[in-house]
């Protein structure tokens, strides 16, 4: 049975495009057939972080205008099996298409994939509504800042008032020393605001950074704490149970020793 | 039961409440019902009041069977009916308990609604009477009645009880921590230092107007100026 999720967050900057790039890519390491679209129409950059750009030919607007055929579209990720990338187009903007023929799309292309994500622009206008309008499931992303947790409430009210039930939430870029030290809003205070399942926690990593500019997401790098968390998610979206990351895991060596002998906090 | 008093007219402050026997069949009660409203009509002119069956559980039909006589009978102007309630019927007719009737603890608002769910950022709901919300009202979200509001959860938003410049409506939670609280046309807004917040949430508070300013206070018994009248 084949599901889309749309991954979305109200507030921009807080790693929609990113997580959507990881997911995609983990689903498709676990044998998946993913298809991805950007729907942030007119500010593409799923393509980048993916590192495709060299190699659209046709956009999202070209086949919902009937200029191309899906297929002609969709490109194909050749560093893993099954993974295809609808771009957005950069010229357009969001009005270019309509939530009816986003959900046209999504139909047609749950013929062909397991997962279709669905990478939505920021705020709550067009752009949303027609990225969530094809959506079975949805993804709310936040980080764990007053602004970005008030916006992603906003969000899951709009998704629920859309019959978009039960999104689950994923807190990026979560610092645990800076929580341990009460400067970060802790995983608890944003589940105790927001009310939703949670279905992961990525930790900050600078590799992140580094791994977005190459075009090879973190999910793939097994040394990466944020990668390892990606993995996580995936196989819960998969419907394993996993538990949450233990992000104090990722200590030095010193501080393992120190904190053996108890010298540690 | 006399059998005169198979439907007794009862005038409450809220309204008028309709005793109905529980024993006669239906059609006899109709029958008793048309001749007590014609016989009482002349008190009514045409007074604007809610409306409330006890004694028996009636069908919807039943129900609208007897609105209908009555409407048609006198110059009623039915405003709100309410659903018949066993248990309410307990405490206003058991003569054990006919104290609690006169006990200042006890009061009736009219109507009351429940919400279920959690009232987010850019939500507003608003009801004309009171309203339980049984979830939390976030920051960025809008709860807005005419009557009172009790929030079976924790107010991190906005609330306005009284919205049609009834100060005597009440605003209770179970954590408090409004970003701003409106009474009526009075307006507090959340404390900038927030020093006192540990207090406000963990224990579940209440606010009303004394003496045009609302004050909030731990729901812990007392309550001594809740319902003083302004």
């Amino acid at each position: 049975m084949s599901e889309v999720i749309v991954i979305t967050s109200g507030k921009g900057g807080v790693g929609k495009t990113t997580t959507t790039a990881n997911l995609g890519t983990g689903l498709a390491l676990a044998e998946k057939k993913v298809a991805l679209i950007d729907a942030d129409i007119g500010l593409r950059n799923l393509d980048v972080v993916m590192g495709l750009e060299n190699r659209i030919v046709y956009d999202l607007v070209d086949v919902v205008e009937g200029h191309c055929r899906v297929r002609q579209a969709l490109i194909k990720d050749k560093r893993y099996s099954g993974m295809f990338l609808l771009p957005a187009a950069q010229t357009r903007d969001k009005n270019a298409i309509s939530p009816e023929q986003m959900q046209k799309l999504c139909e047609t292309l749950k013929e062909d994939f397991d997962y279709i994500l669905v990478d939505c622009p920021a705020g709550i206008e067009q752009g949303f509504k027609n990225a969530i309008a094809g959506a079975d499931r949805a993804i709310v992303v936040t980080t764990p800042e007053v602004s970005a947790v008030r916006d992603a409430d906003r969000i899951i009210g709009l998704l629920e008032a859309n019959d978009l039930r039960n999104p689950k939430l994923l807190v990026n870029r979560v610092k645990a020393d800076m929580v341990k030290r009460g400067d970060m809003m802790a995983i608890e205070d944003v589940m105790e605001i927001l009310a939703v399942d949670i279905i992961g926690v990525v930790p900050d990593d600078d590799q992140i950074v580094v791994s977005s500019n190459r075009g090879e997401p973190a999910v793939t790098d097994p040394n990466s704490l944020a990668g390892q968390a990606y993995r996580n998610i995936t196989k819960r979206i998969m419907g394993e149970e996993v538990p949450l990351l233990n992000l104090e895991e990722h200590q030095g060596f010193m501080q393992r020793l120190k904190k053996m002998f108890g010298l540690s906090v | 039961m006399h059998h005169d008093n198979h439907v007794i007219f009862k005038g409450t402050k809220d309204g008028l409440t309709i005793l109905l026997d529980n024993e006669l069949d239906f059609v006899t009660l109709q029958e008793h019902f048309e001749k007590k409203v014609v016989d009482a009509s002349r008190f009514f002119h045409g007074a604007k009041v809610a409306l409330t069956f006890q004694g028996r559980e009636l069908s919807e039909e039943e129900q609208q069977i007897l609105v209908t006589i009555l409407s048609k009978k006198s110059q009623l102007d039915i405003s709100f009916i309410h659903g018949t309630d066993t248990d309410h019927d307990k405490i206003f007719i058991s003569p054990e308990q006919s104290n609690i009737e006169k006990s200042t603890n006890v009061w009736d608002e009219g109507k009351v609604r429940f919400y279920k769910g959690t009232i987010r950022s850019g939500q507003r709901i608003e009801f004309a009477g009171n309203v339980v919300i049984i979830g939390d009202v976030n920051p960025g979200g809008q709860v807005i009645a005419e009557e009172s509001i009790v929030i079976l959860g924790s107010v991190k938003g906005m609330v306005h009880a009284g919205s049609r410049g009834n100060v005597k409506a009440f605003v209770a939670a179970l954590s408090m921590t409004p970003m701003q609280l409106r009474i009526g046309n009075i307006i507090s807004r959340s404390p900038d230092e927030d020093d006192n917040q540990n207090a406000s949430t963990s224990m579940a508070h209440i606010a009303y107007v004394y003496e045009q300013r609302i004050c909030m206070e731990p729901i812990d018994g007392k309550m001594d100026y809740l319902f003083l009248k302004n």
